[in-house]
């Protein structure tokens, strides 16, 4: 393939790849996360203190683990997922997800508990509930998200151990800047990382904006 | 009176988030090509051979193949758990290994370039003027010298390569100036031209990052310096891989075909082909 | 809405903090709580309101266990009570929304209540754009337009001036009519004079005198009563304790 051909590809893989992830991530993060945040119970301070931890978990750990589950001799090997970019989504759902669920139960935190004690003062279900508390704390959470994607976009050990870095299938902007640099060629490089910094930025603005929906 | 409006922009986004989930796994369902993957070393990618080949190879068979560049050690370990479907290496007697141990059912020759030692083009160690045709002469001249050297320090063909030439010059490497990476074919020449040290590299990777590089050729053409590549037909009752694609590729590089495009490769970039084809 | 207290206590850690034999709410009356600081009023308030739960004890309402129907026969409008981030009128129809209220039932109750306070223009407004008083005005709006059977009220007035706290009385009274009732925290003793029926009297998690207002407040019977009302010049009934 052409260069140009080759760079749109890694661009928009990099964006699946990290959308994917940061939006799995935030999914299930959140889910649990909220719930949490509003109660008081006895595991809470062992539960938060375990995703602080687990924020700081290093890429290529989670990339060896995951290299191993997903290898053909490991326990999901059947699925044959290694070197795909399901692989590296996997991966990285798995790093960014501590970060939403620790980031969350911050965000929401009190003001949560006071806001469902407001609904439950006029007779809300537990839906209407969440959904108020979701919106009532939207600007925290989309900066959550943000976070999330910052470290999905960037991480680079991780999608290189179980992608592989395989050209036209695997490659994406960081393992491309690595691989690049690696080999001299730092304009090549330059550049990606230039697109790299651009594609971030866009994506935060899209978030600021989204934050902002339905406000007059 | 005002309208109602609180739940509607929660609604909005929670509509944006589900088509984003279905057109993710439509993407994610879609690719239903055949493919492959080879796991080869980083010299062999380097070289720009299978960017050349690899299209042509699909265009006859429709067959995707995916490169795993890696190191000798780690392409041969992915291929002893059957994370990838084919292997192209160049350590022979790390590949016969493979193939007792039952990994693999065959081993066959491909093709062989050579390679060379490159250093910085003022040559400090005089290897072009005292030594431009003996590998082994060549290392000792680097080495009494203490010029800085590079190693592959990874296992892979280069390395083993190279270990053998130290062996048969009588000399162990140790000191500052001997550099161990732990990197690939390109990083190692990039780093030698940073530091200006000697390195042994494949004249392929060489002459494709020529350009990027302030290396000269200093020592070529010896006895030592043959570079054999060879495929390795795994051995499909270990592991489940794509047997079927595996065999057409093989079939494919030993072909009348293959192997004349092999021949024809860096013709035009360089003025001498990159590799020398030699299936029998 | 009838609601029988019976046994009932709430401990902290271990601590007693409040512990009340019998106490009956009848339908159609205001009921004030008073007492000074710490004495219970408001976790009272919240344990019997279902935002907080007591540690022992039965409570009934309408002769039944607490349970999804009678919390949608109930509202509360707290002490720092939460205003969502949109409009005003968002917020005081945020209840009618969660009992899934139909647009002409929420505009004709709208219209009814609206002019309680003269707020028209302010509906359009962002509730964080508003003074301490209009959104206090605005909390107490919200409880006030779900007509429940039983309505808790923390110091509504707390943040009000002299002109809407006397249209947030008038609005009070007319809570309790027929089946529905009002139970009120106020420190305020004149206010508890001026709106209440009954009053109950808390001091150290434990009820020392109630009964109707007019009689516990110019003539109370326990000893600390009427240390309270009779302090400073003798006749002036709320002068400590009006905050």
């Amino acid at each position: 393939m052409s260069y140009y051909e080759e760079v749109i590809h890694i661009v928009l893989l990099s964006l699946f790849v990290s959308l994917a992830s940061t939006l799995i991530a935030s999914l299930a993060g959140m889910a649990l996360a909220i719930p949490v945040a509003l109660k008081d119970f006895r595991l809470k301070k062992y539960i938060v203190r375990l995703s602080e931890t687990s924020m700081s978990i290093p890429p290529v750990l989670m990339g060896l683990v995951v290299y191993l589950l997903l290898s053909r001799k490991g326990p999901l090997g059947e699925l044959k997922l290694l070197f795909t970019p399901a692989a590296m989504i996997i991966a990285q759902s798995l790093l960014v997800f501590p970060i939403i669920f620790g980031l969350t139960v911050s965000a929401i935190g009190g003001r949560g508990r006071e806001i469902k004690k407001n609904c439950s003062a006029l007779g809300a279900g537990s839906i209407d509930t969440l959904i108020l508390i979701i919106r009532e704390c939207k600007v925290q959470l989309f900066s959550v998200v943000a976070a999330g994607f910052g470290r999905a976009i960037s991480e680079v050990g991780a999608v290189m151990m179980v992608g592989g870095n395989i050209k036209g299938d695997t490659r994406v902007m960081t393992t491309y800047i690595a691989l690049e640099t690696g080999q001299g060629k730092f304009g090549e490089a330059i550049t990606i990382g230039v697109i790299l910094l651009l594609v971030a930025f866009v994506v935060n603005f899209i978030l600021h904006g989204l934050s902002n929906i339905d406000e007059k | 009176m005002l309208t109602i409006k609180s739940k509607s922009g929660v609604k909005r986004l929670l509509t944006i988030l589900m088509c984003a989930v279905i057109g993710i796994t439509v993407m994610a369902c879609s690719k239903k090509e055949r493919s492959m993957i080879l796991a080869t070393t980083t010299s062999t990618q380097d070289s720009g051979l299978l960017d050349y080949l690899l299209p042509l190879f699909k265009e006859d068979t429709g067959i995707t193949v995916k490169v795993l560049a890696k190191g000798t050690g780690e392409a041969i370990e992915v291929a002893k758990r059957g994370d990838a479907d084919g292997l192209l290496v160049h350590a022979k007697s790390q590949e016969v290994k493979f193939v007792e141990e039952g990994y693999g059912t065959e081993r066959l020759e491909v093709m062989y370039n050579d390679f060379i030692v490159v250093g910085p083009k003022d040559d400090p160690a005089k290897l072009k003027e005292k030594a431009p045709k003996d590998g082994v002469e060549a290392f000792k001249l680097i080495s009494s010298s203490g010029a800085n050297f590079i190693s592959r320090g990874d296992k892979s063909g280069t390395n083993t390569k190279e270990l053998d030439i130290w062996k048969d010059a009588g000399i162990t490497p140790t000191g500052e100036w001997y550099i161990s990476a732990g990197k690939g074919m390109g990083a190692v020449l990039t780093m030698a031209s940073e530091k200006k040290a000697y390195t042994l590299t494949d004249r392929a990777t060489y002459l494709n990052m020529r350009d990027t590089l302030d290396l000269a050729i200093v020592t070529e053409k010896g006895s030592q310096f043959l570079n054999q590549y060879a495929l390795i037909r795994l051995d499909d009752s270990k592991n489940k891989i794509k047997t079927k694609e595996a065999n057409e590729f093989i079939d494919w590089m030993l072909s009348t075909k293959g192997q004349k495009l092999i021949g024809e490769y860096g013709k035009e970039k360089y003025g001498m082909p990159l590799f020398t084809p030699n299936a029998n | 809405m009838k609601i029988r207290l019976i046994d009932v206590n709430k401990e902290y850690s271990g601590k007693e903090v409040l512990y009340i034999d019998d106490l009956n709410f009848e339908e159609g009356y205001v009921y004030a709580l008073l007492g000074l600081n710490g004495s219970g009023k408001t976790t009272l308030l919240q344990c019997v309101s279902g935002l907080d739960s007591f540690t022992s004890g039965n409570v009934l309402y309408d002769n039944c266990n607490f349970n999804e129907f009678i919390k949608r026969d109930i509202s509360v409008m707290l002490q720092s009570p939460y205003l969502f981030n949109s409009s005003v009128f968002e917020n005081i129809i945020m209840g009618l929304k969660f009992r899934k209220s139909g647009k002409k039932e929420i505009d004709e109750r709208l219209d009814a209540y609206v002019n309680c306070f003269n707020i028209d223009e302010l509906l359009s407004k962002n509730t964080r754009e508003l003074s301490g008083g209009e959104q206090a005005k605005v909390a107490l709006l919200r409880t006030a337009i779900l007509e429940s059977k039983m309505t808790f009220l923390d110091e509504p007035t707390a943040s009000m001036d002299i002109e809407s706290t006397l249209r947030a009385e008038k609005l009070i009274r007319t809570m309790a009519k027929g089946q529905r009732s009002v139970i009120l925290v106020t420190h305020d003793l004149m206010q508890a004079e001026r709106v209440a029926d009954y009053v109950i009297f808390l001091d150290k998690g434990e009820i020392i005198e109630q009964g109707l207002a007019n009689k516990v407040l110019n003539f109370p019977e326990h000893k600390l009563l009427k240390q309270i009302l009779n302090r400073g010049d003798g006749n002036d009934k709320n002068s400590d304790i009006n905050y």
